[in-house]
């Protein structure tokens, strides 16, 4: 087994593969972080995130847009509002900014709707500056990207990027939930087939104060307190695992399984764990 | 919209604790035993016809029991856009206290089938887990690891926040 280990878009990754992976390989999934990167972060002042944040405007987005934005107007459907894109300016003000302040403003700015914004045919309208954070799924979406381009080449793979994670190859795989209040223990163990994307969620590590952390409600523009870890199984999609992660802070699960198909674990703040019954692996009750 | 399961969840809950409360009440209020169990649509199973709570109540010595001991079992229904689901909940009364509970779904619309049974022990209170050492996994996930950037911020936090 050969593991390539970076840090990339503020967090740790690794992809595993049997075989090192050539250079030009891994020199394509550097380029296309990169790109996704110059694109979407809300933490660089030269991203076409930052431009769109600077004033009204018709914004030309990547192609990937298009398949980012259709799913976040079916979470923002589906959570009655609570997951919005456009939650980037009030998670800065309560200080996850971009140079990590971490200091909350007095008045935290409140959410734009999301139909305050249109887009169309691969251009986005802004009538006013906003700042997207796209950190619901978009982290899984990029996970989907980098496992295409392993995927051309080999086809025994996991590609993991710290909680979002896409498995390729012939064997199943055994993934530990970590205890969200306790990282030496696991509250359960989920058993993935090959090309399941199971993305995990919590609200410990990016936090930074008194119930500060990045998962926020956009109803409210304040940091979510019911639920404070989620982990999501989808085939094929880590983007939809990802967003589905963030949609369980919300939302009735029963709402979600009878939209979306997927498999999930849940854990409340009083410690209470609740999961669907078809999903694959153990919960140590 | 779909009805969601756990809304189901907790009818098929708030009518077991519907009951409870009844129960309680029976224990404080109603010592001289002339009410009939307040929730109308109880009835008394077989195991408990013999000790029939409603008729003879006079007799019912035991002043902190409003009802008799024995098997009840009582149907709750609601509707939903999938059409009418019932629950059924039975518990068993010992000594005026309820000793058992059980609630049963008997959803005969497949949807709502399938919902009411999604959930069956799917909760569970306060998972202690198990150490990492002690499992044989090839990954662990938790939530995403933070970059340096963000952790040295903490980590200045942490330092002015402690002078």
């Amino acid at each position: 087994m050969s593991a390539w280990a970076f840090e990339a878009i503020g967090t740790a990754w690794q992809i595993d593969t049997r075989e090192p992976l050539a250079s030009e390989v891994r020199t394509a999934v550097t380029a296309c972080i990169e790109d996704f990167d110059r694109s979407w972060s809300r933490f660089r002042a030269d991203s076409l995130v930052a431009d769109i944040a600077r004033g009204p405007g018709d914004w030309r987005l990547p192609d990937e847009a298009e398949w980012l934005f259709d799913f976040f107007t079916e979470l923002h459907d589906v959570t009655d509002g609570a997951v919005n894109p456009l939650i980037g300016r009030t998670l800065s003000d309560l200080g996850y900014d971009a140079s990590y302040s971490l200091i909350v403003s007095d008045e935290p700015a409140p959410v734009p709707p999301w139909s305050s914004v249109e887009f169309s045919a691969g251009v986005l309208t802004t009538s006013e500056p906003v700042l997207l954070d796209i950190g619901a799924a978009g982290k899984g979406l990029l996970v989907d990207c980098v496992s295409s381009i392993v995927e051309r080449e080999v086809n025994q793979f996991t590609v993991d990027a710290s909680g979002d994670l896409y498995h390729g190859g012939t064997a199943p795989l055994r993934v530990a939930l970590e205890h969200p209040l306790d990282s030496s223990r696991a509250i359960g163990v989920a058993e993935i087939d090959p090309e399941d994307a199971l993305c995990a969620s919590a609200t410990n590590r990016r936090a930074w104060g008194d119930g500060l952390h990045h998962v926020i409600d956009a109803r409210t523009g304040r940091p979510t307190d019911d639920v404070i870890a989620t982990w999501v199984v989808v085939a094929q999609s880590c983007m939809r695992a990802d967003g589905l992660a963030t949609a369980h802070f919300f939302t009735d699960p029963a709402r979600l399984m009878a939209r979306f198909d997927h498999q999930f674990v849940r854990m409340y703040a009083d410690g209470r764990v609740q999961w669907s019954p078809d999903f694959p692996g153990e919960i140590f009750t | 919209m779909k009805l969601p399961a756990h809304k189901k969840m907790l009818s098929a809950a708030a009518a077991a604790s519907v009951l409870l409360i009844t129960a309680a009440c029976g224990s404080s209020e109603e010592s001289d035993g002339s009410s009939a169990p307040a929730a109308t649509s109880v009835a008394p199973t077989d195991a408990a016809t013999s000790e029939a709570p409603a008729e003879e109540t006079p007799d019912i010595g035991n002043e902190e029991a409003g009802y008799a001991d024995g098997d009840y079992e009582a149907e709750g229904s609601y509707t939903n856009p999938g059409g009418e689901s019932t629950v059924k909940v039975a518990l068993t009364l010992s000594d005026g206290t309820i000793s058992e509970v059980t609630v049963t779904p008997e959803a005969t619309n497949g949807t709502s089938k399938q919902y009411q049974t999604q959930f069956a022990g799917g909760v569970a209170d306060e998972v202690v887990g198990k150490s990492l050492d002690d499992l044989d996994v090839s990954k662990v996930a938790g939530s995403s690891l933070t970059s340096s950037g963000f952790n040295d911020a903490i980590d200045q936090i942490k330092a002015e926040a402690s002078v």
